[in-house]
């Protein structure tokens, strides 16, 4: 409990409601607002998104907000849903992405070494690799599935979670206070689960929420280039990959909202990690 | 300059580590990895005689050690392998066929994008604390989160569809190209070299939404980046003491801009990564005959050594890259080579 | 002759965290080939005062009021243009730290052609680097130096670098912002002797700005003593240092530690006042051993006694 105990501190010292700013806010309200509706998915729309309606490409209208794609799917209905597979797909592709790279970062930073050279080496190679091309080319052994998708895009961001904890577990291991507590016999689990990892907590906040924006894109490219969920599950990404030919025949909603939702989904939590380090990092000096 | 050479050798050297790795990393997902990459690619449908000539002609029913020895070893005497479906071309010279198409759109693309983020980022940095700063920090995160095939079928929708002023897919006019041979694949540079201006002209009018589309997604990370080493410089007492001998503005932002834009230098290596992912999907969006979509065609053929080659070609082109980049940082910023 | 004369001059950042009166109605008289010390405890406002003379100052100071009246003409009234043409040229600065202000992509002689040509835009390139080759080889730098990054110097030689482009257009001031506080003890000494033999040479004024003053006292002509954003104490250096009479001049003399040991030294007690809020009447009342009751409801006026100037209740 230990543990527990020292990030619930760092959280209330960090004051994130306190001291939130507008983008911070606003990140929160898409995010918050798309996670809503599409939990609300089924009052809001009478329609599956996995059914036909029996009028196809029909415009927005009010009945179809966002229109009906080539097999008569509701698009507002699909969006909805959209939004749960993108989100599932991402939020635990993340997660395992950090539950894989914090500890191997902890690890490599805090004791140094061979092996520490070694992960890191691989790591940066990683890094350096066109995300997409590795998530494709470990999607396309896998074959396509939501897990399948969830692995390929998990592998693609441990890299991010090594680097950023690594080099924070490094700074911190060289504090004044902890290298003090080290003199005085803490042994290293407890300076790690005392010192190291609250610590490392701001930056990892600031890390997943801009991760997660990253991922977002990563999972629509993947399914638009058809290696994500199979058909007809909603998804954006293959909704935009379905809807591109006939989009060039004019059926533009086909398209356009999917990859709005993308983008908004994305901007959100991208604002989310932009609001929050301003808010742990407040360098900028007011001026004027 | 001895010093360098040594510089550039050592940094050289420093490229194989990472070279074997990433040849390495490649190896693992395709063929260690749980699942059968063949058989996930043709399906499981497939007849159990084709998955097994398939697998036997891509030498995967070799014990794995002597595989990755073999793979090691053609890739270090630039044997990529043989494609299974085409003829049984070489692999190389399938991804030279579609390399310039990638690089002449990464090229400009990259242009683009280091145009709109310097500006944009220069603006920012100078203003910084102001609502002009506070905007285009809007925009780097907007332009961050488009997806590039949504913004590229916009451009598509609005210039190709219904202006009608662009066209929206491929590199250039087929009927153009009749008689005529490119020479380094660069189509724009090529209708120069054969006299054929017709020719650059139409593949600069192919190249504009891609690019475009590439461009402005890719812009808003060197907004941010330059905005902040801009910032950092305006900072250091350097600037100041510029000022203070008089120099004019525009002189004083010279030296600023100077300072300012080595860091953004040493990121264009990580930056030419997610350049190539930005190129597979703006390929895939535009039809465009590069190395993504070439690739994305062999998966659906399911011609496995062209996949690899692929791959190992991508592993090694952003390890040059990265290299060269590091080498030109050398060249630029004297503090380097001590 | 008077050279330089500020009158009233009153500059504020503006922070967050407040208004911080770093310079509060200070004047200061400046003859020509004078050097003049600026002493103050960190904080006091020193490097304030100096860059607003030059207007060089970060974007949340604010020159509140007040002139800077340079060979006849007020420096605050000129245009940002007309400014420039003073900048380098007329008066030029040296700043604290060598280390980082010269431009590392720059050669160092380049840094030196530009200010000449951005002055003088009619010598010729080949002149103006002749001009800095001398400039270098005046302050001690080998003239085969001219192509070299600043990181290929030495701490020690970036100041003399600085120095020489602070001289190399002959200006009639030049302000030194803590020139050697960055050196070791020796190369202190040199650049300071290479700024003494630039008054003497050339008939420059220098405005020495240093914590230090021993070293002040060792070189200047005259000092000023700042306090929390006020000027307390101006005269010749041998009567400041001989005979203080302002209580903080006083006992910025008893912190000097002596080589001899011959006295004991005396730290003044407590720490200077956050400039945000500053304490009312003398500002240096809550720290002053002869504090009166009158100290700290109103401001001492600024008194002349004995040639000098002293802002103090003692002397009225
Ligand atoms: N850029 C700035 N923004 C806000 N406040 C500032 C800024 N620069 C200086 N100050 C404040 O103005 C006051 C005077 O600072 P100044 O640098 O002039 O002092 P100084 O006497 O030169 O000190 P030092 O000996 O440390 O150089 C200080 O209280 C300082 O905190
Ligand atoms: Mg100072």
């Amino acid at each position: 409990m230990n543990i527990v105990n020292a990030i619930l501190e760092k959280l209330k010292t960090m004051g994130l409601l306190r001291n939130s700013n507008a983008l911070f806010k606003a990140g929160i309200i898409i995010v918050a607002g798309i996670i809503i509706l599409s939990a609300l998915a089924p009052l809001l729309t009478p329609y599956s998104p996995i059914v036909g309606t029996g009028d196809e490409l029909a415009p927005p209208s009010l009945k179809h907000p966002m229109g009906t794609n080539n097999l008569g799917y509701d698009m507002f209905s699909r969006v909805l849903y959209g939004a749960r597979t993108v989100l599932t797909v991402v939020v635990s592709a993340t997660l395992l992405s950090m539950a894989i790279g914090v500890p191997l970062g902890l690890i490599s930073g805090y004791y140094g070494g061979k092996v520490d050279r070694a992960i890191s080496i691989v790591m940066d190679s990683m890094y350096a690799f066109p995300s997409l091309i590795l998530a494709l080319a470990i999607a396309a052994v896998l074959g396509a599935s939501l897990i399948n998708a969830i692995i390929a895009i998990a592998v693609v961001y441990v890299p991010t979670y090594f680097r950023m904890v690594r080099g924070q577990t490094l700074s911190i291991k060289s504090l004044l206070y902890v290298e003090a507590a080290r003199a005085l016999g803490a042994s290293d689990s407890r300076i790690i689960t005392r010192y190291v990892f609250p610590n490392l907590l701001p930056t990892v906040l600031v890390v997943f929420s801009m991760n997660i924006a990253d991922a977002i894109l990563t999972e629509a490219g993947l399914s638009f280039l058809g290696f994500s969920v199979p058909p007809p599950t909603p998804d954006w990404g293959a909704d935009l990959r379905v809807g591109h030919s006939f989009m060039l025949a004019g059926y533009w909603w086909l398209v356009a909202f999917p990859g709005l939702m993308i983008m908004l989904l994305a901007t959100g939590f991208a604002l989310i990690g932009e609001g929050l380090s301003d808010i742990l990092n407040p360098r900028r000096e007011a001026v004027g | 300059m001895a010093s360098l050479r040594t510089y550039v050798i050592v940094r050289t050297l420093m490229t194989i580590p990472i070279v074997l790795i990433l040849l390495t990393l490649v190896f693992i997902i395709l063929r260690v990895m749980p699942g059968d990459p063949i058989t996930s690619m043709v399906g499981m449908k497939a007849p159990p005689e084709y998955i097994e000539m398939l697998k036997e002609k891509a030498g995967l029913n070799k014990p794995l050690i002597i595989q990755y020895l073999d793979y090691l070893f053609g890739i270090l005497r630039g044997d990529f392998g043989r494609s299974l479906i085409w003829g049984e071309r070489p692999v190389l010279y399938e991804i030279f066929d579609h390399l310039p198409a990638t690089i002449e759109l990464t090229i400009f693309g990259f242009a683009v994008s280091v145009i709109i983020g310097l500006i944009t980022g220069t603006i920012a940095g100078v203003r910084s604390g102001t609502k002009t700063d506070n905007a285009l920090r809007i925009y780097s995160i907007l332009a961050y989160a488009t997806f590039i095939p949504w913004l590229g079928m916009m451009f598509q929708l609005i210039f190709g569809v219904y202006l009608k002023l662009l066209p929206i897919s491929g590199r250039i006019e087929p009927s153009l190209t009749i008689d005529w041979k490119p020479v380094t694949g660069l189509y724009v540079l090529d209708g120069i070299l054969t006299g054929r201006l017709d020719i650059t002209i139409d593949a600069l009018k192919h190249l504009i939404l891609p690019s475009i589309t590439l461009g402005i997604v890719l812009s808003g990370a060197y907004t941010r980046l330059v905005r902040a080493n801009i910032i950092e410089v305006l900072g250091q007492d350097f600037v100041r003491a510029a000022k203070a001998r008089g120099l004019s503005e525009i002189k004083v932002l010279r030296h600023v801009l100077k300072n300012a834009f080595i860091p953004v230098l040493t990121m264009m290596g990580l930056q030419f990564a997610i350049l190539l992912t930005g190129a597979v999907l703006t390929e895939t969006t535009f039809s465009w005959p590069g190395m993504g979509t070439f690739l994305l065609e062999r998966i659906k053929y399911v011609d496995y050594t062209t996949i690899q080659g692929t791959i190992v070609f991508f592993a090694l082109f952003v390890s040059i890259v990265n290299l060269v980049v590091d080498i030109l940082y050398a060249l630029i910023d004297p503090r380097i080579r001590y | 002759m008077t050279l330089l004369k500020i009158n009233n001059l009153k500059v504020y950042y503006y922070t967050r965290r407040g208004i911080v009166k770093a310079v509060d109605n200070v004047s200061l008289a400046m003859n020509k080939g004078e050097m003049v010390g600026l002493v103050g405890e960190s904080g006091s406002g020193k490097s304030t005062l100096g860059l607003s003379i030059i207007r060089v100052l970060p974007p949340q100071a604010k020159i509140i009021s007040g002139s800077v009246i340079f060979n006849g003409t007020d420096l605050l009234k000129l245009s940002e243009r007309e400014m420039r043409k003073i900048r380098g040229k007329e008066i030029s600065m040296v700043f604290q730290d060598p280390l980082t202000s010269l431009d590392p992509l720059q050669k160092i002689g380049d840094q030196i052609v530009e200010t000449i040509l951005e002055h003088e835009p009619n010598i010729s390139k080949q002149e103006a680097y002749n001009m800095a080759k001398k400039a270098l080889q005046e302050v001690g730098i080998p003239p085969d130096r001219i192509g070299n990054y600043p990181h290929q110097l030495s701490g020690g030689q970036r100041q003399r670098v600085m120095i020489a482009l602070a001289m190399v257009l002959k200006p009639k001031l030049i302000i030194a912002d803590e020139p050697t506080t960055a050196l070791d003890v020796i190369v202190q000494d040199r650049i300071m002797e290479l700024l003494s033999a630039l008054k003497k040479e050339y008939g420059m004024s220098i405005l020495f700005i240093t914590h230090d003053l021993a070293l002040a006292a060792e070189r200047s002509d005259k000092i000023a003593v700042m306090y929390a954003g006020h000027l307390y104490e101006y005269g010749s250096s041998t009567d400041v240092v001989n005979k203080p009479l302002h209580p903080y001049t006083e006992g910025l003399i008893e912190s000097i530690p002596d080589v001899f040991m011959r006295k004991e030294i005396k730290e003044i007690p407590g720490q200077p006042p956050d400039l945000t809020k500053p304490p009312s009447g003398c500002r240096f009342h809550p720290r002053c051993p002869y504090r009166m009751p009158k100290c700290s409801r109103e401001e001492p006026p600024i008194l002349q006694v004995n040639g000098r100037l002293v802002k103090c209740w003692l002397y009225s």
